[in-house]
């Protein structure tokens, strides 16, 4: 790796860098800079503009151009033609690029109701709109390459959307399923790292509740009942809880949801919401 | 249908540029043959500049209008003119190019270069191309007067820079001046040309 370069060194070095007659490290670590420097950032933008104009005074080569020129036409023409149907930057936004992965492994890990099998595709569809954010992402970092602000934020984000996307999909996560204690109105999935001991629950359907109660989250082992936070759903009965707790890999029997008093408490008292056995 | 006619427009018809890159992003080929009959002579020139061999220069050439068109959701108009993008993209795949031949080939790094007089070869090349436009001959003499203001010795760090794809620690090689001062002289330059043509892009897109 390149050692970052400080504003002096790199401010030196902004118009060999609007050149490209940098070396390959030290040209990175110069975009590096500028991309974060407020000074650099767009005096390495005008440097570049002025430089682009230094193309007008290339010479035409000698000889039949237009006859060329026409040719790579065609040829251009005709390759773009051929693949029309590959092309990803006019691919719309909500094309079924990702398949549902998961969609056929919990069913043998878990014996599941069918209410709850829909509820989990469901899940499974919000997975697959995670992927398909991350594409997005991608393209979005692609096109703010060169602005300045924008980059740092989207490049948190895409690195935030990564680390949820693996905490999902790694191969140490488990899945425990929840179903409502009674009726087959609420459900939940949680999503536990073991690699990086970080749990993630998505409720879905869940009923406000009651005034002055919240929902608290356990992680029940043999010996203790462990919480993993509380949550109050959105109005659409959605809620996303997140919380790192270190776990014995085997330890984990169930995880339970309960009603408790607003605030939360240190061990459960009230009513069962949610539960699901882990395997 | 005359195609010198349709490229000597180029750059009058700049201001539609960004509506033409916007619906060739869509997918529209119609526009990207636009696109193409109006800045093709632009990227041919340098890329053929840079790269002294016209196969290699043809190549490079489609590679560019097919990259803009599969990127054209990349292209932002705020960021700057449409031929500043297709120019950078030209010259960024004529580098590849060129680092590519050199590695494969381990030839010298493009002869021909030496001393050059760029300005009178460009002068000369413009009267021979008759397809060329008023605007497109006021934009290339306005840049050879640009380079012209520069003292020799800048001039050549940054002709054998921008037209030759050499690196600094190449640049000092080839001329046998210290690091050092390839690097000075590249930066004065670089003031001088964002002085000069700054102003002359910043007032062209004004008007
Ligand atoms: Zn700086």
């Amino acid at each position: 790796m390149t050692r970052p370069l400080n504003h002096d060194e790199a401010s030196e070095a902004l118009a060999a860098a609007a050149l490209d007659a940098l070396d390959g490290d030290e040209q990175a670590a110069v975009l590096l800079h500028a991309e974060a420097c407020p000074i650099c950032g767009p005096e390495l933008a005008a440097l570049r503009d002025a430089v682009a104009n230094l193309a007008a005074a290339a010479p035409l080569p000698e000889g039949e151009i237009d006859s060329r020129l026409a040719r790579a036409r065609t040829r251009l023409l005709a390759r773009v033609n051929a693949d029309h149907a590959d092309r990803p930057a006019g691919a719309p936004e909500t094309a079924p690029g990702v398949r549902p992965l998961m969609i056929a492994r919990p069913r043998g890990r878990f014996s599941l109701t069918p209410w709850v099998s829909l509820a989990l595709a469901a899940s499974v569809a919000g997975v697959a709109v995670l992927l398909r954010d991350r594409a997005a992402l991608e393209r979005q970092v692609a096109a703010a390459r060169d602005s300045v602000g924008t980059l740092a934020a989207t490049r948190a984000q895409l690195a935030e959307r990564d680390s949820l996307v693996h905490r999902l999909t790694g191969p140490e996560t488990v899945v425990v399923a929840l179903a409502a204690n009674r009726g087959p109105a609420a459900s939940a999935l949680m999503f536990w790292d073991r690699g990086a001991n970080s749990w993630t629950m998505f409720a879905r359907a869940v009923p406000p509740p009651p005034s002055g109660k919240t929902y608290q989250v356990w992680l029940v082992t043999p010996t203790a009942k462990i919480s993993a936070g509380t949550f109050t759903p959105s109005p659409s009965g959605d809620a996303v809880v997140t919380a790192t707790y270190p776990l014995d890999r085997d330890s984990l029997r169930a995880v339970a949801v309960t009603e408790e008093p607003a605030g939360g408490v240190p061990q459960p008292t009230g009513q069962l919401v949610m539960v699901g056995q882990a395997k | 249908m005359n195609p010198r006619h349709a490229s000597a427009a180029y750059l009058s018809a700049e201001d539609d540029d960004p509506h033409l890159v916007e619906r060739m992003r869509e997918g529209d080929d119609q526009e990207l043959g636009r696109v193409y009959d109006r800045w093709s002579r632009a990227v041919y020139a340098l890329v053929s500049q840079l790269l002294r061999d016209p196969d290699d220069a043809d190549d490079v050439l489609e590679e560019t209008f097919y990259q803009a068109w599969r990127h054209a959701g990349r292209y932002d108009p705020s960021r700057g003119a449409v031929s500043t993008w297709l120019l950078t993209i030209a010259r960024t795949r004529a580098l590849d190019r060129i680092r590519t031949r050199q590695r494969l080939r381990e030839e010298p790094l493009t002869p021909g270069h030496d001393g050059e007089d760029l300005a009178e070869r460009a002068g000369r090349t413009a009267v021979a191309d008759p397809s060329a436009g008023p605007e497109e001959q006021e934009r290339r003499e306005h840049v050879l007067a640009a380079l012209g203001t520069l003292p020799p010795e800048q001039r050549q760090v940054v002709e054998l820079a921008y037209f030759a794809g050499l690196t600094q620690i190449e640049i000092a090689a080839r001329t046998g001046q210290p690091l050092g001062t390839v690097k000075t002289r590249v930066r004065l330059a670089g003031q001088k040309l964002r002085e000069k043509l700054g102003e002359y892009y910043r007032g062209r897109e004004a008007r």
